[in-house]
C-alpha cells in the first residue's frame, strides 16, 4: 500500500508549472500585440522575437515539462502498484529546470537568443535540463522494474518512451557541432522530438490513465493503445524534416519524413478512438466531470495539430504554405492540445494530492471555455492570415511583381489587420483563462473543502 | 543488485528500455546521423566572414531575426524572384544554421543584391523609411552594432544585383 505522502515530487511541480503557463501566455499576448502595433512597448527586452522566444520557452520548458513530470510522478506509482522511486531526484530535477528556464528567459530578454526557433536556451542551460530529465528517466525505469502489477499498463510504456526520447532528442538538437544544413536537420529533429516524443507522449500516457477513471468505464481497447504506442515510437522521430519540404535537406530524408508524417495518423486515430469510445454513451458525465472535458477538448486540439502537420508535409500543400505561419500555428496547436490534457490532469489529481476540493465547478468551466475559445480564435486567425498572405505572395510572384523587401509579408493581404486584431483577442482570452486557472488553484489550496487524500492500493485509487 | 534483478526480470522494465532506446537509435541513424553524414562528407570550404560581419552575425542571432526571416530559397513559385535555390551543400559555416522555419518577413538569402536601402536608419526606425513595415525597431542597437549587422547582411549575396 502506498500513502499519499509518496507524491512529494508531483505536488512540487504543480504550482511552478501553472506560473510558467501564465507567464508564457502573457508573453504570447504581447507578441501578438506587436504584430498589430510594432511600435508598442518599444524596449530592448521586449522586441517581437524576444517575446516569441519567451512564450515558447515558458510553455515548453516551464509549463509542459513540469506538468509532464507531475503527470509521470502522479500516474506511474498508481499503475505499477509500486512507490515512485527517485522522489528526491524528481524534486531536484524540478528545481534544476525552474532555475534553467528562469535564467534562459532572463538571457533572452537581454540579447541571449540562440537563433533556434522553438528550441531557444543556450547549450549550458540545456545540458543541466538533459541531466535532470535523465534523473527522471532513471526513476521511471526503477519504478517500472519494481512494479507489483502483472501487465504493464500502456501509460507506463508512453512514460518510459518519453523518459528516454525527451532528453536524447533535446541533446541531439543542442549538443551538436554541426553547421549549415546539417545543423538545420539536427534542429528540426530536436523540435519534433520535444513536441511529439516528450510532451505528446506524456500527454497520451496521462490521457489513457485519467479518461477511463473520469468516465467510470474501462479503456476501450488496450490493444489499440499499444499499437498506437509502437506506431508512435516508429513514426514520430522520423517526421521532423517534413517541416522543410522543398528545403535544402536531402530529398530522400524529406520523402521518409512525409511517409512518417502520414504514419502518425495511426497513433492519432488510436488516441481519438480510445478517448471517445471509452467515454462511450456516457456523455452526460461531461456535465459534472471537468477533467474529462479538458481531456476531450485536448484530444480534438492535439489531433488537429498533428493533422495539420500531416497536411503541410504533403508536397502540394507545402508548395503553397511551406515556411509560412501555418507551421507556427501547427506547433501551437500541438502545444495547446497537450496543455489541455495537462490542465485536465491537474483538475483530476490536485484534490487527490492536496486533500482539498475545487471551489465551484463553474470556475473550472470558465477556465476551460475561455482557454478553448482563445485557442480557436488565435489559431484560426493565424491560419487565415497565413493563407491570405501566401495567396498574395503567390499572386505577386506569378505576375512577376514580387512583394518588395521592406514592406514585409505581414499586411500583404487587405484583411490582415482584422485577422491580427482577432488573434490578439484570442491571446487575451488565453491569458484570462490561465489567470482563472491560477486563481482556482489558489482557492482550492487555501479555502477548498477537505477531502480524503488519495490512498493507492495497487491499481485502485481510493479517495 | 536488487534493483538490477528487478529490472532484468521478465517485463521488469529493461525490455521496454531496450525497445524504446533501440527504436530511437534507429530513428537517429535514419533522420539525423545519415543525412548529416551525407551533407558533411564533401570537402567544400565554408565562407569566411570578416570580423565585423561575424560580429554582425552574432547580433542577427542574438536579436532573434530568425523568428521572422529565413535564409533559404526553394524551387516553388512563391519563392520566385528571391534568388538561386539554396543547395544542400551550401557552406556558410553557420551554427546555428539560420535557415529558419517560417517567414513573417522576407527571405534574406540574397538581401545584399536586392535592397539598396539596407541602412542603419531602417534598422533603427523601419517605419520612417517604409511606413507600412511591421518590422520592430532595433533602435536599441548602438551605431557600431547596427553597422556590424549591416555588414553581415551585405555578405548575404548571391552574386547578382539590382
Amino acid at each position: 500500500m502506498l500513502s499519499g505522502s509518496s507524491d512529494r515530487a508531483a505536488r512540487s511541480f504543480l504550482f511552478p508549472s501553472i506560473v510558467w503557463l501564465l507567464l508564457g501566455s502573457t508573453a504570447l499576448l504581447f507578441a501578438e500585440a506587436k504584430l498589430v502595433s510594432p511600435g508598442l512597448l518599444d524596449v530592448k527586452a521586449f522586441t517581437y522575437p524576444r517575446l516569441a522566444a519567451i512564450a515558447s520557452v515558458s510553455f515548453q520548458f516551464g509549463w509542459l515539462t513540469l506538468a509532464g513530470l507531475a503527470a509521470i510522478y502522479y500516474v506511474l506509482p498508481r499503475i505499477t502498484g509500486a512507490p515512485m522511486r527517485g522522489e528526491t531526484a524528481g524534486v531536484a530535477a524540478g528545481i534544476i529546470i525552474n532555475i534553467c528556464v528562469l535564467l534562459g528567459i532572463t538571457l533572452i530578454m537581454f540579447g541571449g537568443s540562440q537563433g533556434l526557433q522553438w528550441a531557444e536556451l543556450p547549450t549550458y542551460l540545456i545540458a543541466p535540463i538533459v541531466f535532470a530529465l535523465l534523473l527522471v528517466a532513471s526513476a521511471v525505469f526503477r519504478t517500472i522494474g519494481a512494479r507489483t502489477e502483472g501487465d504493464l499498463y500502456v501509460s507506463a510504456r508512453f512514460f518510459g518512451g518519453a523518459a528516454i526520447w525527451g532528453p536524447l532528442g533535446l541533446a541531439a538538437g543542442h549538443l551538436n557541432p554541426f553547421r549549415d544544413v546539417p545543423d538545420s536537420v539536427a534542429h528540426l529533429f530536436s523540435v519534433n522530438s520535444t513536441l511529439l516524443l516528450w510532451f505528446s507522449a506524456i500527454g497520451v500516457g496521462a490521457l489513457l490513465y485519467v479518461v477511463p477513471r473520469a468516465a467510470g468505464s474501462p479503456l476501450y481497447s488496450n490493444r489499440l493503445a499499444n499499437i498506437g504506442f509502437w506506431m508512435f515510437a516508429i513514426a514520430a522521430p522520423l517526421a521532423g524534416a517534413s517541416r522543410q519540404i522543398f528545403g535544402p535537406s536531402p530529398a530522400w530524408l524529406q520523402t521518409i519524413s512525409v511517409a512518417a508524417s502520414i504514419a502518425l495518423l495511426a497513433p492519432v486515430v488510436a488516441v481519438v478512438v480510445n478517448t471517445f469510445a471509452t467515454v462511450g454513451d456516457g456523455w452526460r458525465k461531461l456535465d459534472d466531470n471537468p477533467s474529462l472535458r479538458f481531456f476531450i477538448a485536448g484530444t480534438v486540439v492535439w489531433a488537429l495539430g498533428v493533422g495539420v502537420g500531416v497536411l503541410q508535409s504533403m508536397r502540394s500543400v507545402a508548395r503553397a504554405v511551406g515556411l509560412s505561419e501555418v507551421s507556427t500555428m501547427q506547433i501551437w496547436l500541438i502545444i495547446f492540445g497537450v496543455s489541455l490534457w495537462f490542465m485536465g490532469l491537474i483538475v483530476f489529481c490536485l484534490p487527490r494530492l492536496l486533500g482539498k476540493r475545487w471551489v465551484g465547478s463553474d470556475r473550472l468551466t470558465a477556465h476551460l471555455w475561455t482557454t478553448l475559445t482563445g485557442i480557436a480564435v488565435l489559431v484560426g486567425s493565424g491560419l487565415a492570415s497565413a493563407l491570405a498572405t501566401q495567396s498574395a505572395i503567390h499572386g505577386g510572384a506569378v505576375a512577376g511583381t514580387p512583394i518588395s523587401f521592406g514592406d514585409g509579408f505581414l499586411g500583404a493581404s487587405s484583411g490582415d489587420r482584422m485577422l491580427r486584431l482577432s488573434g490578439l483577442a484570442g491571446a487575451l482570452l488565453i491569458v484570462v483563462g490561465q489567470w482563472i486557472f491560477l486563481r482556482n488553484t489558489m482557492r482550492a489550496t487555501t479555502s477548498g473543502e477537505p477531502r480524503p487524500v488519495e490512498v493507492v492500493l495497487g491499481d485502485e485509487a481510493v479517495a | 543488485m536488487k534493483r538490477i534483478r528487478q529490472m532484468i526480470r521478465p517485463g521488469g522494465g529493461l525490455r521496454l528500455l531496450g525497445a524504446v532506446t533501440g527504436i530511437f537509435l534507429v530513428a537517429v541513424g535514419i533522420a539525423y546521423a545519415l543525412p548529416i553524414y551525407d551533407l558533411t562528407s564533401d570537402d567544400a570550404k565554408p565562407q569566411v566572414l570578416s570580423n565585423q560581419a561575424r560580429a554582425g552575425r552574432d547580433i542577427y542571432e542574438a536579436e532573434g531575426c530568425v523568428y521572422c526571416h529565413t535564409q533559404q530559397v526553394r524551387p516553388v513559385s512563391n519563392d520566385l524572384g528571391l534568388g538561386p535555390i539554396t543547395k544542400a551543400d551550401a557552406r556558410t559555416g553557420q551554427n546555428p544554421s539560420l535557415l529558419g522555419m517560417s517567414r513573417l518577413g522576407p527571405d534574406l538569402s540574397c538581401v545584399a543584391d536586392r535592397d539598396a536601402e539596407l541602412s542603419e536608419e531602417y534598422l533603427q526606425n523601419p517605419r520612417s523609411v517604409r511606413p507600412s513595415s511591421r518590422m520592430p525597431s532595433f533602435g536599441h542597437l548602438s551605431s557600431r552594432e547596427a553597422s556590424n549587422l549591416i555588414e553581415y547582411l551585405k555578405t548575404l549575396s548571391c552574386g547578382g544585383g539590382e
